[in-house]
This record gives structure tokens, C-alpha cells and sequence, in this order.
């Protein structure tokens, strides 16, 4: 991805003043707004076919004036890991059909909060000795972790922070291969790349603009190559015609790229979406058959595959995880609840202190 | 300066004490004033108030009205049996607006009226004459104001307004800000493209139906992929169900199509559709629930199948009927729950013995079965 994707961009008069805001003139050349109100983006878009496509491509700078830090938003009923989200970006160039953010944000633009020092100040009681280890925190739940690294160097400056703490985890969750800046550095253990990793023909059809799984594998490959910790996230687990035979390659394929030692997690989460995700999905990718498999509504309200379907999936993934990576692995399980945990992994976490043990480096 | 608006009544110069309004707005009649001497650009050159003051009443013979002419028609099937038998009785108490054009004379409003009139064998009927100078746009505005003071559009109208309205020159944008919500619809580009395909390219079947059955848009959407065959195979069964069916039948056929990779004309040929559909004997009320019921089966096998094992096992442990077995419908929760009456504890105490020698039986076991594999 080239550093001018953005067709536009509106910057909020607020956010001016910002050295990023700064950074990131310099560094594109698109078109640039000064607005008072993003109404002006979201009149704009009121005429598009398709807002969510064509929000992709516009940025909006402003400044962050609620919490940077949040919990990760877990469904009731479910076992929760205790994430932390960084809300310093909303939304995500990539354009993968199945992404919940489609239906979760509010606007369907990308936002960039550019009061860049209060993000770092905010960050500074994960830095403690008392914060439990393996407690993670990320940027790549609400956006991409690395998609907008040539243009804001945001992750960058967020792994200088963490490097040397000794509190929380910084996982970097990505779909893009931008690791150049890390390939430099010695490996912190508070540093985890992760990749959102699927089957070869899904990664094809349902994500538009991504880099390939293989080139993703190359690039943890790399990272792993110099001692880095890695995470993986397949997520969503899809259910198709050949889902074993092509999960299993890309799970071969990870595991004999990847030394087990260096993953500090693997998540698995089958394909899930809330009841109004639909309308969006049969607006903007009406021919996918993978949102017409047999789904029905939780107890969240979220639609899922039928359970014994999913406790089969799931069951697969692990026991490929197993045979490939061995037994050491740290395998957790998203937005599911705890027969699903007892039925796959054997037991659950009882609470987010039992949670963040799965996560803590290897001696904690 | 301050709106002055006046209000005249005069007598309707019919055979009956009808009376009706004049409104004269000053306001507008200023702002229109100044609009002609800048030579008038605005795209509605009458103001909000409709200007009777500007327009003719004449007796007119129904002969010289061109019923050919369907351009400010929203409407695919008119249908005016009740208001022959108002307009037999009290005769016509509104008179349609008509547009001398050719020669002839077009019907603005009144569609219903004048076939109405005509049925009557009436020769002659009132009408009110606009002035030949106002723009298409002018008058279908008139057309739909009038429309929706009297009744709410069907799907089909709505489509056909918001069809002509930008072919007679107001923007997309214009029409979803000033007619969407007025027209109940939400406020979406994709919406108004489908309005728009549907009044431009849909069919006149298509049209009726969508004139008389309600529908949610994104149900018509999908429905409007089908093929016309399909279509029209589908119309009656969908009509005589209920919203929340005809729903589930369109999205069922759609999702089954997409996921069994054939298409929907191919689905419904499926012999047990067909045996469904050909059941002639029945209503088609009846044939669209069954037609409902086995597409749901077929488009949740698995949840389905559950169900009816369920079923199975109860008969199999000859499940008492005073005890209710509750379980989540979904299969999502693993929890099962029973419920049952009692007046004293004799009887309860009867019951849980009842129950403790069904759980005795080896098919209770398969109550708790949480897995794909038998």
C-alpha cells in the first residue's frame, strides 16, 4: 500500500496545530479540507452508493477528547481475555467483507486522533510495576495496527514506549506488511507482531487490498527471524466446502515458517456478525456465500454458525494448531463462551487476572 | 416583512352547496412577483401555497380528456369501484386537475375520478385548468402533494414519483432530502437506485403487485435479482402471506440460491417446491406457508433437524404433556429446563417420580447431545 491512498482529507480545525497532523501533509498528497464539523463528510458521503467503500478513502484528523485507553467491548456471556483497546484510529483502509467495523462504527470514514501526547500520557499507568503481566493492549481492534505506518508512524512511536516497560503488552494487529522500521531493532517482549491470518481462498475473495497470507507469513517470518514475539488471529474462521484442507495448509505452513516458541497467542473465532451486519453485507457484497452458511442469533444477539458446527470448526482448528506447533502454544478462544472453552481448550479462564496468565511472557 | 395569507370562500358553482377555499399568500405572491421580473429560474416557480388564483374552473366533456397520456400518473392499477359508488351518490365533489396540451387535455390528478365519471356515463365533469406555462416539474409536485393528502403511497408509487421527479429535473439529492421521509423511506442512494430501477425497468406486473402488497426494501431488492419467470411464479403465494413470511421466503429462496450455487428459477423447480406451489386445492395462503416452512428447513438443515430429534426423543420417552420442556431454540445454550404444575404434594411428589423413571431411560441421555457426531 502506497502512502497516497487517501482521495481526501478534512481535517478538523482543532487538530491543525498537531505535529502529526503536520506529519501527515507533508508525507501525502491529497487534497486537504479544514472543517469545523464532520457533517460536511458525512453530507458528502449521503450521496454515495456506497459510503463505506468510498469512506475508506478519505481521512479525517481531529483530536481525540474522550478516553484513549478502553476494554475491549466483549459480548455478555462470554469469556472475556481482558484487552485493552487504543482508540487513537477509527476505521481501516483494508476492505474485507466480513469486518464488523463496517456496522460498528459510527462514521464510515477513517479517523485519526492526532493529540498524540495525550495518547502517550494516557498510556503511562500501563508502564507500572503493578499491572498484572500479560495484559494486552493494541491498536488493532477499531483499525489496522500497521495499514497507515508510512504516513503516521504511530506504531512506531507507541513501541518506543513499551519497549523497555515492564508493564503491559503492546500487540500490533495487522493485515499489512509494513515491519521495515522493527526489522532494526532488537526484540522486546512487550512487543507482539500479530497477523490476522485465513484461508488462502477467503484471504483471496473476501479481502480487498490485503497482502496475500503467504506474504504475511513472510513478513512474521521475518520479525521472527530477529527473536520478535509473533501473534496470530484466525479470525473469522470460516466454514466453506474444503475449510479443512485449506485451513490446514496455511496452519502447515505458519507452523513451519514459525518457530512455536516465539507465538506468544493464537486466537480463533468463527464468523459472526450482528443482526443489522447483513443489510450492510447484501448492499456491499451481495454475491458472498459465506454469510448464508447456517447462522443463528446468540444469546449477544449475534448471529454465529450453529453451535455444534462451531465446537466441530473450532475442535479442527486446535487439533491442526497441535499437531503442526505441539502443545506449548497459548490457543484462546474470541467472543465465546465457556462451554465452548471447556469443549476445545479444557478449561476457561476464570476472570481476567487467570486470562492474563495465558498471555504472560514465558517465566511469569 | 411579515406573511399575510387570506383566506376566500366561494361557492363551488355546481349543482350541490359544495363551498371550497381560495388561499392567497402574499408573501409567496411577492416572492413570485419578483422571480418573474428576474425572469424566473427557480425550478418551482409557484410558491408553497397551491395558487388556485392562477388556475380555471370549466365544465369540460370527458371526451376531450386524453387518458393515453400517463405522465403525471403514480399509479400502475386504478382501481375506483368505491368512488363510482360516492361519486353515484353525491356526485363529483373535487374536480380533477387537467393541462390543456395538443389540443387535448391531461390529467394532472383525478385519475380515479374521471375513469369513475366515465363508468358513470357522465358526459361532462369539472375540473380545474392550470395554466399551460407550468413546468412538468410544477405539476407532478401537485400530483404527489395531492396524493399524500388523501392517502399513503404504495412501494409502487413511491417509485414511480421519485422516477419522474428526476426525470422531470430535480436531483437525487433533492428528492432524498424532500421526499424520503414524507414517503417513509430511508434516507439511502441505494434505496433511491432501486426506486428508480424498479419505476424504470421493472415490469407492469411487478408493479401492481408491489402496488398492493407491502414490502421491506431490502426484501424487494433481492426479489428484483430474480428472474421475471420467477417472479411472477412467486406473486400471488407472496401476496397472501404475512409481511414478516413473504420476507422470509425472498430471503430464504435468495440465501439458499447463493449458497447451493444454482439459481432461484432452478430452486423452485425443485419437485417438492413444485408439489407445494401445484397443490391446487389449497388456498394460497396455505401453499405460501408451506412453501415457507420448507425453505426454512432446507436453509437450516442443521438447526431443523435438531428440532425435530428433540420431538423424537420426547415421543420416544413418552415425555409427559403437563411437563413443558423449555431449551434455547437456537442450541446455543447448553441449559434445559422443565415446567410443571401441581396443587399438593402428592402430586408433585407423582411427578418427579415420573420423571426420575424417564430419566432412567437410555434416550434421555441424548436430551444432552451438544454434538455434530451421533
Amino acid at each position: 500500500m502506497n502512502n497516497f491512498f487517501f482521495r481526501r482529507i478534512f481535517i478538523q480545525r482543532e487538530a491543525l496545530p498537531y505535529p502529526l497532523t503536520a506529519r501527515i501533509i507533508a508525507r501525502t498528497q491529497a487534497p486537504y479540507e479544514v472543517i469545523n464539523d464532520p457533517m460536511v463528510i458525512k453530507e458528502e458521503l449521503a450521496s454515495s452508493s456506497d459510503p463505506i467503500g468510498e469512506g475508506k478513502r478519505i481521512l479525517y484528523l481531529t483530536v481525540q477528547k474522550g478516553k484513549f485507553v478502553k476494554p475491549c467491548p466483549c459480548s455478555p456471556g462470554v469469556v472475556s481475555c481482558g484487552y485493552l483497546i487504543i482508540n487513537s484510529a477509527l476505521g481501516c483502509p483494508f476492505d474485507c467483507s466480513y469486518c464488523i467495523l463496517q456496522a460498528y462504527l459510527a462514521d464510515p470514514w477513517i479517523t485519526l486522533f492526532v493529540n498524540e501526547e495525550k495518547l502517550e500520557k494516557s498510556l503511562q499507568p500501563l508502564f507500572k510495576d503493578s499491572i498484572p503481566p500479560g495484559l494486552r493492549i493494541g491498536t488493532g481492534e477499531l483499525s489496522d495496527s500497521l495499514a497507515l505506518e508510512t504516513l503516521t508512524d504511530q506504531a512506531h512511536r507507541l513501541s518506543q514506549l513499551f519497549y523497555r516497560s515492564s508493564g503491559a503488552i503492546l500487540e500490533l494487529k495487522t493485515k499489512s506488511i509494513q515491519i521495515e522500521p522493527w526489522l532494526n531493532w532488537p526484540p522486546s517482549p512487550q512487543i507482539v507482531f500479530a497477523w490476522s491470518l485465513n484461508a488462502e481462498s477467503i484471504a483471496r475473495e473476501e479481502e480487498r487490498g490485503v497482502p496475500s497470507v503467504s506474504e504475511r507469513i513472510r513478513a512474521a517470518s521475518l520479525l521472527a527471524q530477529k527473536g520478535y514475539n509473533l501473534g496470530f488471529h484466525f479470525d473469522p474462521l470460516v466454514y466453506f466446502e474444503k475449510w479443512e484442507q485449506e485451513y490446514e495448509q496455511v496452519i502447515r505452513e505458519l507452523l513451519q515458517q514459525i518457530p512455536a516458541r516465539l507465538i506468544r497467542w493464537i486466537s480463533l473465532g468463527c464468523l459472526r456478525y450482528p443482526a443489522d451486519f447483513k443489510k450492510i453485507i447484501f448492499a456491499r457484497f451481495r454475491d458472498r456465500a459465506i454469510f448464508v452458511q447456517e447462522m443463528v442469533p446468540g444469546r449477544d444477539g449475534k448471529f454465529r454458525y450453529f453451535k455444534p458446527l462451531r465446537l466441530k470448526i473450532y475442535s479442527r482448528i486446535y487439533e491442526m494448531i497441535r499437531t503442526y506447533g505441539g502443545e506449548t502454544i497459548p490457543v484462546y478462544l474470541c467472543m465465546e463462551d465457556g462451554e465452548v472453552w471447556e469443549g476445545i481448550i479444557k478449561k476457561k479462564p476464570e476472570g481476567k487476572k487467570d486470562a492474563f496468565h495465558l498471555f504472560a511472557p514465558s517465566g511469569d | 416583512m411579515k406573511n399575510k395569507r387570506s383566506v376566500e370562500v366561494r361557492k363551488w358553482p355546481g349543482p350541490d352547496d359544495t363551498f371550497f377555499l381560495f388561499f392567497h399568500d402574499k408573501k409567496s405572491q411577492n416572492n413570485k412577483n419578483r422571480e418573474e421580473r428576474k425572469g424566473g429560474n427557480g425550478l418551482l416557480k409557484t410558491g408553497p401555497l397551491f395558487k388556485m388564483e392562477r388556475m380555471k374552473f370549466r365544465q369540460v366533456s370527458l371526451q376531450e380528456i386524453n387518458l393515453e397520456e400517463k405522465k403525471f400518473c403514480l399509479s400502475p392499477l386504478v382501481e375506483f369501484e368505491s368512488l363510482k359508488a360516492s361519486i353515484g351518490r353525491v356526485g363529483l365533489l373535487v374536480p380533477p386537475l387537467v393541462k390543456p396540451e395538443k389540443e387535448a387535455l391531461i390529467l394532472i390528478t383525478g385519475w380515479r375520478r374521471v375513469l369513475a365519471c366515465k363508468h358513470l356515463s357522465l358526459t361532462t365533469i369539472p375540473v380545474l385548468l392550470v395554466p399551460e406555462d407550468m413546468s412538468d416539474l410544477d405539476l407532478l409536485v401537485r400530483a404527489i402533494e395531492e396524493n399524500l393528502s388523501t392517502r399513503p403511497l404504495s412501494l409502487a408509487e413511491k417509485a414511480e414519483a421519485i422516477y419522474k421527479l428526476n426525470l422531470f429535473g430535480l436531483s437525487p439529492e433533492r428528492i432524498m432530502a424532500d421526499y424520503f421521509s414524507r414517503f417513509a423511506l430511508p434516507r439511502k442512494k441505494e434505496y433511491f437506485l432501486l426506486l428508480i430501477k424498479l419505476a424504470g425497468q421493472g415490469q407492469e406486473k411487478l408493479k401492481k403487485f408491489l402496488h398492493g402488497t407491502e414490502i421491506s426494501l431490502d426484501a424487494l431488492d433481492l426479489f428484483f435479482s430474480f428472474s421475471t419467470l420467477a417472479q411472477e411464479k412467486l406473486m400471488p403465494f407472496l401476496q397472501a402471506v404475512t409481511y414478516s413470511r413473504r420476507r422470509e421466503i425472498i430471503e430464504n429462496l435468495y440465501e439458499i440460491s447463493l449458497r447451493e450455487g444454482r439459481a432461484v428459477d432452478n430452486l423452485l423447480e425443485h419437485p417438492e417446491i413444485k408439489s407445494i406451489l401445484e397443490r391446487n386445492e389449497l388456498s394460497f395462503r396455505s401453499r405460501g406457508e408451506a412453501l415457507s416452512d420448507w425453505l426454512k428447513k432446507r436453509r437450516y438443515p442443521l438447526l431443523t433437524s435438531w428440532e425435530a430429534e428433540i420431538k423424537k426423543i420426547l415421543k420416544e420417552l413418552a415425555w409427559p404433556e403437563e411437563v413443558k420442556l423449555l431449551y434455547d431454540p437456537t442450541f446455543e445454550s447448553p441449559e434445559l429446563e422443565i415446567f410443571f404444575s401441581f396443587r399438593n404434594l402428592p402430586q408433585f411428589l407423582a411427578r418427579l417420580d415420573e420423571l426420575k423413571a424417564i430419566a432412567q431411560k437410555p434416550a434421555f441421555q441424548k436430551l444432552f447431545r451438544r454434538s455434530l457426531e451421533k
